[in-house]
């Protein structure tokens, strides 16, 4: 751009712009002595301290990689046993207390009074066999009451 | 050293080799620190802050120059590289006021030029720095380039990827705001 060009838009940019063509285009800050002279050593530093810390990462390289997976896999196995293995035992607890509850009371409803009615009956089943599911049932049945009955079911 | 002749087709190789890159990286640092700081202290204002972005610009400059294509020269890519790390420097401070977040840019930008030793400016210097503190953050950019740094509408096009046309008219704009601000503070 020829100095006459220049001259010319300077004079412009002051019709327009009066307050920044009297401050001008003066740099007002300043920065602290020997700046610029250290500057590159200042940055060489830096590389050196960054390589550094990736040679430390990439050690841990492989641990790191795995990390989230381990930590996803230690979250599930606590989930487990917090949980499941908890409710599993109570229900069967619940299952074996209903079994037990269940042979008492067969045996609480077995009076001593049938018990020779029950033998005879395994008596006369004694050539060979003795009394099926349905013969046990037949007997139990017979023996109690059907309050006793319909309150159990 | 002194007498290597710069050429930046052979810098940007040596910084692309093992053995040269560390002082290719050297011969970069010292060719454009200084240009790039001030472009830097412009947004930023504060030396500590402006150290700290130039550091960033280098580092990413280290690790990003197999980026870089030569489709402009060396200096575009640099300073592209520091404008985007300044404005990410700023968009931080964004974030601690979701309600006002601009606010919270002119707030931090004004303390730093009330509280910087490194200003040798007067009192209407000081004004001028308010008012452009106070414009929306691409006509600060471009006023910078133009009014400080008096660099040409295409190279200022090419960084920050803008046409030539909107530049002057962002630049228009950004004078008679910094003029209305000084004539509404006498």
């Amino acid at each position: 751009m020829s100095k006459e060009c220049k001259d010319l838009m300077n004079d412009k940019f002051k019709i327009m712009a009066p307050g920044l063509s009297n401050i001008g285009n003066k740099n007002p800050f300043t920065t602290p002595e020997g700046y610029f002279d250290s500057f590159s050593e200042k940055m060489q530093k830096r590389l050196e301290k960054e390589n550094d810390n990736l040679k430390i990462t990439s050690k841990r390289g492989i641990f790191q990689l795995f990390k989230p997976y381990l930590a996803f896999a230690a979250i599930f196995i606590g989930a487990f046993m917090l949980v499941y293995w908890p409710v599993q035992n109570i229900v069967n607890k619940n299952r074996t207390v209903a079994e037990i509850e269940s042979n008492e009371y067969i045996m609480e409803q077995l009076e001593w009074s049938s018990l020779w009615e029950f033998v005879s009956m395994t008596e006369q089943n004694s050539e060979g066999e003795e009394p099926d599911q349905s013969q046990i049932e037949d007997y139990l049945v017979a023996s109690a009451s059907d309050f006793d009955i319909y309150f159990e079911y | 050293m002194q007498n290597m002749v710069f050429e930046e087709k052979d810098l940007v190789e040596n910084l692309r080799q093992d053995k040269t890159r560390k002082l290719a990286f050297h011969i970069l640092v010292k060719e454009y620190q200084e240009r790039l700081y001030w472009h830097i202290r412009k947004i930023i204002l504060n030396h500590d802050d402006t150290d700290d972005v130039l550091q960033n610009t280098f580092l990413k400059a280290w690790h990003g120059i197999e980026n870089f294509k030569g489709e402009s020269s060396l200096f575009t890519w640099l300073y592209k590289i520091a404008t985007n790390e300044a404005i990410t420097f700023l968009n931080k401070k964004k974030k601690r006021n979701i309600f006002s977040p601009q606010e919270e840019i002119h707030n931090y930008l004004i303390n730093s030029i009330e509280s910087e030793e490194h200003f040798s400016g007067d009192k209407i210097q000081k004004k001028l720095q308010e008012a452009i503190i106070r414009l929306p953050e691409k006509q600060r950019l471009v006023f910078n380039m133009k009014y400080f740094d008096e660099m040409k509408y295409q190279e200022i096009s090419e960084i920050l990827e803008t046409s030539v046309g909107a530049l002057k008219a962002s630049y228009h704009h950004a004078v008679k705001k910094i003029e209305e601000y000084l004539k509404n503070s006498e």
